[in-house]
């Protein structure tokens, strides 16, 4: 029955015009989960509209806004990001919502044989690989800054096994790849036989927060600020605490 | 005297060789003949318009090709000519139908379908229709390509070498086509042949080319036997040509008579009628002074002295015996006979010593 | 991943590569012919230009592309003001696909006009063929299956291209997500499942067109080559 879905699905497909109604949002991976689910309630309330997601790293998103591309959406990990689009006037700011927060865990693979309970373990010689994406991508960045802020950032240096984005660095890590990774909180619940070896403190974690808004050059104007604004409402909220997202913090407090 | 039909101003130079051609017939078949490297070839393809650095003057079957005036030329498509190749050349994704059916894609071709069927029926290839040139023997080949270039309704045909890739018992095959077309034809053909049996055969004028240059025009064998072109012809394998036809046949031998009642007996049965060329080498004709009495040569020709010529040990006998035949025997052998232009003698030709060459 | 999401990949991958072989057929084919039949100045230069995409790291291949056709580009601002769009749109896929197809059809050709013997085409010309029936009747018959199997080299290379695309496409699902593509952000996604199914039909896909080329060639061994006829001088 597959295979005759597939072949149907492919004829149609062939002759299929662009859709109308149909929003591109580009989202950082670590939404993945939630914000399927947030879509299908959207397109459930817009009759008509479909939502097609695009996800990565927050940074790689930003380059193909900016190189063009017919986004309608925009989530980034972090604040910065959309700063700099609009500060290019790519994105709207008077629709800019924050729509979480979250927070840092340090994944183990299920191969690494010593217990890792605090940022220092991170320097034992059995942690071969640490993985964590690049500085540009807001993962990578926020984990810089803690292990900056306790002091490790240069001697675990060489120990980086660099990755495209969160879920890469989760991937790494469940398939052995890499000893420790450091990942969102969130990511943590996807796992399949890594674990949360630990939660950075409190006082260590760095301040992380999802911003969203819509494209200025979106092809459905209305239905991207639709899109947006329904993230910050009570059902997406749910949603994305169910998730394991922290509800989005007060921005001024930075 | 009206201006000749055939006109050929050609001058070429490359790598070396150069080529330099002037040239007036108005016979319909001419023959050019020369040896190999002679540019025999580059200037047929110089007349189909394919040499584009050549300086031509060519006005063929009465239309001009390229000028009179400097620099008017017909494209190779706009030409009419029918070509046919040294080694056939059958485009090898076609079938033979396709290919001989090629030039009706041009959508013009004069006579059309009945062009098709004419040149079918006279190169006898209707049962090789289906077939691609890779399925075909050398001879068959060699047919179609002749029949792709008539059924393509040209103003004249050009042959190049049309036998020189076949066999030697493919050859009388393919020329008895030929001379058929030949005759049944009514365009002027240029056939270029390095064969002095084909220039005699087929020509009704040779023009003799060497080194680029034309070195003797005229009758075929006029030219081909004259003491000027002598020294080639013969390197080329000249000899006696006879062209023939069954007049009676036997159980193992046939006879056969020329139109102007030369009677030869072949140690072969063949149908009446049938038309048969054959070559006979001078050295192989004897000449007896007096009526032989019992020999094995199954062939006494009564025959008159035309001419002789000596050239220190050996000489040349032209006999007539109904049809020229030229002797070649040796100085003393004439001094014996005491042969002069004029004396009766008898023309001995054993029958294996005649060749069948179409 | 759905069926449909697997149909729709697959339909895309194939509609790029169908669209990037068709348009640089034409284009790939006249120099082909043009290098394989004429002499001029600056012809290896012009043949090493062409070879570039090929050699190229694909990923240079792909940033060329988006500086050039990219909205700051040079024919970026010219397509915008003709309200097209060509970046991160399938068009761009199709492009990037072409632009590394191209060589590999430029140079297939090539070699399969240098092997047809010219004299069928000066015979096809006496014959009453204008220089263009010519090509169409009798050189590109002949070379037919060089062409072909070059096609189908840019065809299945366009189907895996994969570094230029991802710079000038995106990796967008339902409008630039070939299969390639899928497989990669897949895996990034440890998603091993979905990505071997991307694979399978990658498999499929190129297979496929395979079998079509060697049907359509007929396998009959001496059909496409003037071999039959040559060397008999």
């Amino acid at each position: 029955m597959r295979t005759a879905g597939f072949v149907l699905a492919l004829a149609a497909l062939l002759a299929r015009p662009a859709g109308a109604d149909e929003l591109l949002v580009a989202a950082a991976v670590s939404l993945r989960e939630p914000l399927a689910t947030i879509a299908r309630v959207f397109e459930a309330e817009h009759t008509g509209a479909r939502v097609q997601l695009a996800f990565g790293a927050s940074s790689t998103l930003a380059a193909q806004a900016r190189a063009g591309a017919p986004l309608d959406v925009l989530i980034a990990a972090d604040a910065e990001t959309l700063d700099a689009l609009a500060a290019a006037g790519l994105v709207r700011t008077d629709r800019r919502v924050v729509l979480a927060g979250n927070r840092l865990v340090v994944l183990a693979s299920a191969e690494l044989r010593i217990p890792l309970a605090r940022a220092a373990d991170l320097a034992r010689p059995e942690v071969r690989r640490i993985a964590l994406p690049e500085r540009g991508v807001p993962l990578g960045h926020y984990a810089r800054e803690w292990l900056a802020g306790v002091g490790l950032l240069a001697s675990l240096a060489p120990r980086f096994v660099i990755t495209e984005h969160a879920r890469a660095t989760l991937a790494a890590v469940d398939a052995g790849h890499a000893d420790a990774g450091i990942v969102y909180a969130t990511d943590a619940r996807a796992a399949r036989s890594a674990h949360v070896a630990f939660i950075p403190t409190a006082g260590e974690q760095p301040r992380i927060v999802y911003v969203a808004a819509p494209l200025t050059n979106a092809r459905a104007p209305a239905l991207a600020a639709q899109f947006v604004a329904a993230l910050a409402r009570a059902d997406a909220q749910r949603i994305l605490v169910a998730a394991g997202f922290l509800p989005p913090p007060d921005e001024t407090s930075r | 005297m009206s201006e000749a039909s055939t006109q050929i101003r050609v001058a070429l130079s490359r790598g070396g060789f150069a080529l330099d051609i002037d040239a007036a017939w108005s016979e319909r078949v001419a023959v050019i003949f020369g040896p190999s490297g002679s540019g025999k070839s580059t200037l047929l393809e110089t007349l189909l318009g394919l040499v584009p650095a050549a300086h031509a003057r060519v006005k063929l079957a009465g239309v001009w090709l390229d000028g009179p005036e400097p620099g008017v030329r017909l494209r190779p498509e706009q030409r009419r000519l029918g070509w046919v190749p040294q080694d056939a050349r059958l485009f090898p994704h076609l079938t033979v139908e396709q290919n001989v059916r090629f030039a009706e894609a041009r959508g013009d071709v004069a006579g059309g379908s009945a062009a098709f069927s004419r040149a079918i029926e006279a190169l006898e290839i209707g049962d090789l229709l289906a077939r691609r040139a890779h399925e075909l023997s050398g001879g068959e080949r060699q047919r179609v390509a002749i029949a792709r270039a008539l059924a393509s309704g040209p103003r004249a045909l050009l042959l190049d070498e049309p036998l020189a890739s076949l066999d030697l018992p493919l050859r009388a095959r393919v020329l008895r086509h030929l001379l058929r077309v030949r005759d049944e034809l009514e365009i002027p053909l240029v056939w270029i042949t390095h064969d002095p049996d084909e220039a005699q055969l087929a020509g009704d004028r040779v023009i003799v080319i060497e080194h680029g240059r034309v070195v003797a025009s005229g009758p075929p064998r006029e030219v081909l036997w004259s003491r000027a072109v002598l020294p080639l012809s013969e390197a080329l394998g000249l000899e006696n040509v006879i062209d023939a036809r069954v007049a009676s046949t036997g159980a193992h031998e046939c006879s056969v008579e020329t139109a102007r009642g030369l009677r030869l007996v072949l140690p072969i049965s063949l149908p009446v009628g049938e038309r048969v060329c054959l070559g006979l080498r001078a050295h192989d004709v004897l000449v007896s002074a007096d009526p032989p009495g019992r020999v094995s040569a199954r062939n006494v020709l009564p025959a008159r002295v035309t001419n002789v010529e000596i050239e220190g040990g050996d000489a040349r006998v032209t006999l007539d015996a109904g049809e020229p035949l030229v002797a070649k025997l040796t100085a003393g052998a004439i001094e014996r006979l005491a042969l002069r232009p004029g004396s009766q003698v008898y023309a001995l030709i054993k029958s294996q010593t005649l060749r069948r060459i179409a | 991943m759905t069926a449909g999401e697997l149909a729709e990949i697959t339909g895309l991958t194939l509609r790029v590569g169908a669209v990037a072989t068709a348009a640089i057929l034409p284009p790939a084919v006249a120099l082909g012919l043009l290098f394989a039949r004429r002499s001029f100045r600056g012809k290896s230069i012009a043949q090493a230009l062409v070879a570039l995409p090929m050699v190229l790291p694909p990923v240079a291949v792909g940033l060329a592309l988006l500086l050039l056709l990219g909205q700051r580009g040079p024919l970026g601002g010219l397509w915008s003001r003709l309200g097209i769009e060509i970046v991160f749109t399938w068009w761009a896929a199709a492009i990037a696909a072409g632009v590394v197809g191209f060589p590999l059809l430029a140079r297939a050709s090539e070699q399969a006009f240098a092997a047809v013997d010219p004299s069928y085409e000066r015979l096809a010309r006496t014959l009453g063929l204008s220089p263009l029936q010519v090509f169409f009747r009798v050189t590109l018959p002949l070379a037919r299956r060089g062409v072909l199997y070059g096609a189908l080299f840019a065809f299945t290379r366009a189907l895996g291209e994969f570094g230029a695309t991802a710079l000038v496409a995106g990796i967008l699902p339902g409008r630039t997500e070939t299969l390639a593509l899928g497989i990669y952000s897949r895996v990034q996604l440890a998603e091993d499942g979905d990505a071997l199914a991307l694979c399978a039909a990658s498999f499929a896909l190129a297979l496929a067109a395979m079998l079509l080329a060697e049907g359509w060639l007929g396998g009959g061994a001496a059909s496409g080559t003037p071999g039959g006829e040559r060397g008999r001088r």
